[in-house]
């Protein structure tokens, strides 16, 4: 298992979309810490990701971190292996499996 | 022969000018450099001297200084005093009948001097309001920090979190706006302080992605947040002064021919499918403030955005009679 906390691992207050958009954004988490998991498209290692101890979560932050990721490897190998604790807010768990379930939408 | 001279009397009876017009009290204007005259030159013997012609604008701040609770008169001032940018002027802001204030009135107000000030076609000038309050609360916003004017620079205030700007979505800015909030109202990390901060990160995140065409240099957002102690709240105010949400959704043909902009925006806070992108996965950012607002979290959302006006807490829908130059958003955190 792989242990995630957004708010140790990468930052307290995440921020927009692309990495051309500033700091912190879903674009630069996906790519330092949760595309190098999906290296072996193979693997299924449990990814637990902990929410907590962020000051927010923009929509564009996690919709680009998570929903293209997705769109990436794939919605089922995400949601076989991300498994998310939010103490904070529990629909945020809802929240960020829904970008993933509709990430092939276009 | 073309010959270009002045006198040593004449350079300093020109600088005495300039001193003298700044030493009037509670004076500001934009950072347009005054336009001397180059020197006296002389043709054929003939003394000419070019200077600029500039059409001179007189505008009457009303009483209520407010978008959102006195938005026709507002907008009719900022549109009268604001709005010909092609021709020499010069503009002349009294604001000295002011009674209240509101800080998206401010905010409004920066962000357009900030653009005529890389105009050099415009020159705009102005006086403080005679109500202290009033005159208190636009120093300590910040306002003076973006003008020339001999009034002191304010001490940091405790109620008003000033004026801040920028082209990036800024992390560590929203940040200051939620410890700023934390002050006044005593709340711990939760559900409002989250909803506020990703809100204004959405608001920096909107502006950065969608506001602004890909001409644009000059990408600015502008935020202000100030602790109203009478009704024991946080207001935000947070606008840009790109194409306006009205023009940068998707619109089918019937909307494009009618162009009602209250009901645009309705549509788009509402989650229609109206991101300009045309990917279903965007697009969030607006129905989630609404959310945020229907959910108690937030309070007061309010968007004004080209001829729209849309308040959140009450349901009013209406469009404006003078054109507003961009998108604000107000809302507020009790």
């Amino acid at each position: 298992m792989t242990m995630i906390n957004i708010a140790k691992d990468f930052s307290r207050t995440p921020g927009g979309r692309h990495i051309k958009d500033g700091k912190y954004s879903g674009e630069e988490f996906r790519k330092k810490l949760l595309e190098p998991l999906f290296a072996d498209r193979t693997e299924r290692t449990k990814i637990v990701v902990i929410l907590d101890g962020v000051e927010g979560y923009p929509t564009s932050f996690l919709e680009e971190a998570f929903g293209q990721l997705a769109r990436i490897v794939g919605k089922e190998v995400c949601l076989v292996r991300f498994e998310f604790v939010s103490e904070e807010e529990p629909l945020l768990k809802e929240e960020i499996t829904q970008y993933i379930e509709t990430s092939d939408e276009e | 022969m073309l010959r270009r001279w002045h006198t040593p009397e004449w350079k300093l009876r020109q600088r005495r000018i300039t001193r003298k017009k700044h030493k009037r009290e509670g004076v500001w204007r934009t950072n347009t450099p005054i336009q001397q005259s180059n020197g006296i030159t002389v043709e054929d013997g003939e003394i000419k001297r070019p200077r600029v012609k500039r059409a001179s604008i007189n505008v009457d701040v009303p009483k209520k200084f407010s978008i959102t609770n006195n938005t026709e008169e507002a907008l009719a001032m900022f549109n009268k005093g604001f709005g010909h940018k092609e021709a020499h002027q010069e503009v002349y802001v009294n604001m000295s009948e002011v009674s209240t204030m509101t800080p998206d009135a401010i905010l409004y107000l920066v962000s357009q001097l900030h653009y005529y000030d890389r105009l050099p076609s415009v020159r705009i000038a102005g006086n403080m309001p005679a109500d202290p309050e009033c005159r208190r609360l636009l120093v300590e916003s910040g306002f003076t920090k973006y003008v020339r004017s001999n009034v002191p620079e304010p001490e940091p205030s405790a109620k008003i979190l000033s004026i801040k700007s920028g082209s990036l979505v800024e992390p560590e800015i929203a940040k200051q706006v939620i410890d700023f909030s934390r002050g006044h109202l005593g709340i711990q990390r939760n559900k409002n302080s989250k909803s506020i901060y990703a809100t204004i990160i959405e608001c920096m995140a909107n502006t950065r992605d969608h506001a602004y065409g890909p001409e644009d240099k000059d990408r600015q957002w502008w935020l202000i947040a100030r602790y109203n102690d009478a009704e024991d709240k946080v207001e935000f105010a947070f606008l840009d002064n790109g194409y306006t949400i009205p023009r940068t959704i998707q619109q089918n043909f019937v909307e494009k021919a009618i162009g009602i902009d209250s009901s645009l925006i309705e549509s788009a806070l509402n989650g229609k499918f109206r991101t300009r992108t045309r990917k279903r996965h965007r697009g969030k950012g607006l129905p989630r403030m609404k959310q945020y607002n229907d959910q108690g979290f937030i309070k007061d959302l309010t968007i004004v955005s080209r001829r729209a006006f849309v308040r959140c807490n009450t349901g009013e829908v209406k469009n404006t009679g003078s054109r507003f130059h961009g998108t604000l958003l107000t809302w507020s955190l009790s």
